[in-house]
């Protein structure tokens, strides 16, 4: 056994190089609006097939400088959003946002280690990142992601509650969001362009996942709606042109585990029963419900056997 | 992502995933029973532990959907006036494979635990009945989650650590396993810390800080005396059966410290 591990680990290097270069030519970007450029995740579970390319990511271009947000599930993602900004404009990043601390939306970081550019995130971002980090790339390492796929760059930008970013005769809205999604969750909007990047504030097509305050994930899309948008780029799914459709299955599928779960506790049911019996008619609206249900029930039955 | 799959590189994937999978596979088996002799060895020493489905029941998910959060619930039933003195459960392949010792103080033949705990890696998971004649009765199951005891604290970290400490107690439904006792849950809100999270930028874990003692009593006697550690679940949550005496009032009271040496307290008036 031992002599064949080094043929097959030469067999699984081979494997990777050849995934990376073809992944990095099917990367793509498209024009959502003007100057604003989206590269939609694939439906999937993390892995190193997708590189960790499952949650949208994309870029925003002023008259003097580019402001990325997120950036993918490992360096080379990164890089190929990297790629495609040198493709359109000879402007620098200066920022690069990061609307929470999930692996998925973080770990392409490193493709834009530069003196130029800033690391801008929710004031709980480094807390969290500092938390979960180490957790996230041994994850990542099982997956057979390498430690320079995973490397973090320090947060310089912190924002308190709203922040204005200019990138020349073009002004981003950074405004911090209270825990929802995440504890750290941020939103940036193109004022220019009336475009929101909501970050996993809002899932669409895939199942959302909680992993912050149901309750108050529930209040912070309540408060998003104040916002005149003509554009709402989400986490995960497709973009939509109004908050009502946008938002419809979120909010159905979120009220429905807490109307449930209160239910169930107030029954005094158990948290076994719960995973087995809540909201399982949701299956048939999201893709990878069998992947994330089940937790999100595990996890409103403990946050709301404390109301 | 169509394209992606089928093109021939998904050939390459197959082999990349085959590569891994018999190795570990093999290894599994044989680790699991030499890990479980070490264990042994350590908690219970010489004492001879039998397996018996019939007076020790405990249940657990197959497959956890959240490792940070498993659920498992334990039921005894002894015969000939014999009664439990301790419970213990054992996770084989976590850090701290002894996760909970409940000492009970009251003379129960018939009883139920339910608790929450963290899971490593792909383990089994033991409640193992020390009996008043001095029996070890275990029962087994093994449990498919990972990643619980290194997994970072749930949700809203200012807010879990605002409320270290805060307590609640509930009656629950009684169980078919004991139609007469009364089944109380303590919640005690507490990050219960592993220590195991890293740092980055400090290069240092962040320290463990958990529950290691709660101590529960009805009126003026001890039910049981609980030790543990960081393998019970965030925010743990204990459920335990009961007999209540018929009296009108009865307190429950819940004394817990944590690793920290820091005290909770709190009682609750239930009906008879």
């Amino acid at each position: 056994m031992n002599l064949q591990m080094p043929k097959l680990a030469d067999v699984g290097i081979l494997c990777l190089a050849l995934i990376y270069q073809y992944a990095q030519a099917q990367f793509a970007v498209q024009e959502i609006a003007d100057g604003v450029y989206l590269h939609y995740g694939v439906h999937e579970q993390i892995s190193i097939h997708n590189r960790g390319d499952i949650s949208n990511i994309g870029f925003i271009v002023g008259d003097e400088f580019v402001a990325v947000i997120d950036t993918g599930g490992s360096r080379g993602v990164g890089e190929s959003l990297r790629r495609e900004i040198e493709n359109i404009t000879n402007l620098p990043v200066r920022y690069v946002i990061l609307t929470h601390a999930h692996p998925d939306h973080i770990f392409g970081v490193s493709a834009f280690d530069s003196a130029m550019t800033e690391i801008v995130g929710h004031k709980n971002l480094n807390n969290s990142l500092i938390q979960r980090g180490e957790f996230y790339r041994d994850r990542f390492i099982n997956e057979g992601f390498s430690e320079r796929d995973l490397e973090l760059l320090p947060q310089k930008i912190i924002v308190e509650s709203e922040l204005k970013l200019d990138l020349g005769n073009r002004q981003l809205n950074l405004i911090a969001v209270k825990t929802s999604h995440t504890d750290n969750d941020l939103l940036v909007l193109d004022e220019s362009t009336k475009t929101i990047w909501t970050g996993d504030l809002l899932f669409r097509q895939r199942v959302p996942v909680i992993d912050g305050d149901v309750l108050g994930w529930l209040k912070s899309m309540e408060m998003l709606s104040v916002y005149d948008v003509n554009l709402i780029v989400p986490g995960h799914g497709l973009v939509a042109t109004s908050w009502t459709e946008a938002l419809a299955d979120q909010k159905r599928y979120l009220e429905k585990l807490i109307s449930e779960v209160r239910e169930l506790l107030s029954a005094q049911g158990s948290i076994q029963q719960a995973v087995k019996t809540i909201a399982k008619d949701e299956r048939d609206y999201w893709l990878l419900f069998d992947d994330h249900h089940g937790q999100n029930v595990s996890r409103v039955y403990t946050q709301l056997e404390w109301e | 992502m169509n394209r992606l799959n089928q093109s021939p590189l998904s050939a390459l994937f197959y082999c990349f995933a085959f590569m891994a999978t018999p190795a570990l596979a093999q290894q599994t088996a044989a680790d699991d029973a030499g890990r479980w002799e070490n264990v042994k060895a350590a908690i219970f020493k010489q004492a001879s532990i039998q397996e018996d489905d019939y007076s020790i029941q405990l249940e657990a998910p197959k497959r956890a959907y959240d490792a940070a959060i498993v659920p498992i619930k334990v039921n005894v039933s002894l015969e000939n006036e014999e009664y439990v003195e301790k419970l213990y459960i054992v996770v084989d392949n976590n850090p701290a494979p002894l996760a909970a010792t409940f000492k009970f103080r009251t003379r129960q033949s018939k009883m139920e635990i339910q608790t929450r705990i963290r899971i490593n890696e792909y383990t089994n998971v033991r409640a193992i009945a020390q009996t008043s004649s001095g029996d070890y009765l275990m029962s087994k199951a093994f449990v498919k989650a990972s990643g619980g005891c290194s997994a970072p604290m749930l949700s809203d970290q200012e807010a879990a650590l605002a409320r270290a400490g805060k307590m609640k107690f509930k009656i629950g439904e009684s169980s078919e396993q004991l139609p007469h006792s009364s089944i109380g849950q303590i919640l005690i809100s507490h990050p219960n810390n592993s220590g195991m999270q890293f740092d980055q930028i400090s290069r240092n874990y962040i320290p463990a800080y958990f529950v290691n003692q709660v101590s529960v009593r009805l009126d003026d006697k001890e039910l049981f005396l609980l030790e543990t550690n960081f393998s019970l679940s965030e925010n743990p949550s204990i459920h335990f059966s009961f007999d209540l005496e018929q009296k009108p009032d009865s307190v429950i009271s819940v004394k817990a410290i944590d690793s920290n040496n820091s005290s909770y307290e709190n009682t609750w008036k239930i009906k008879g």
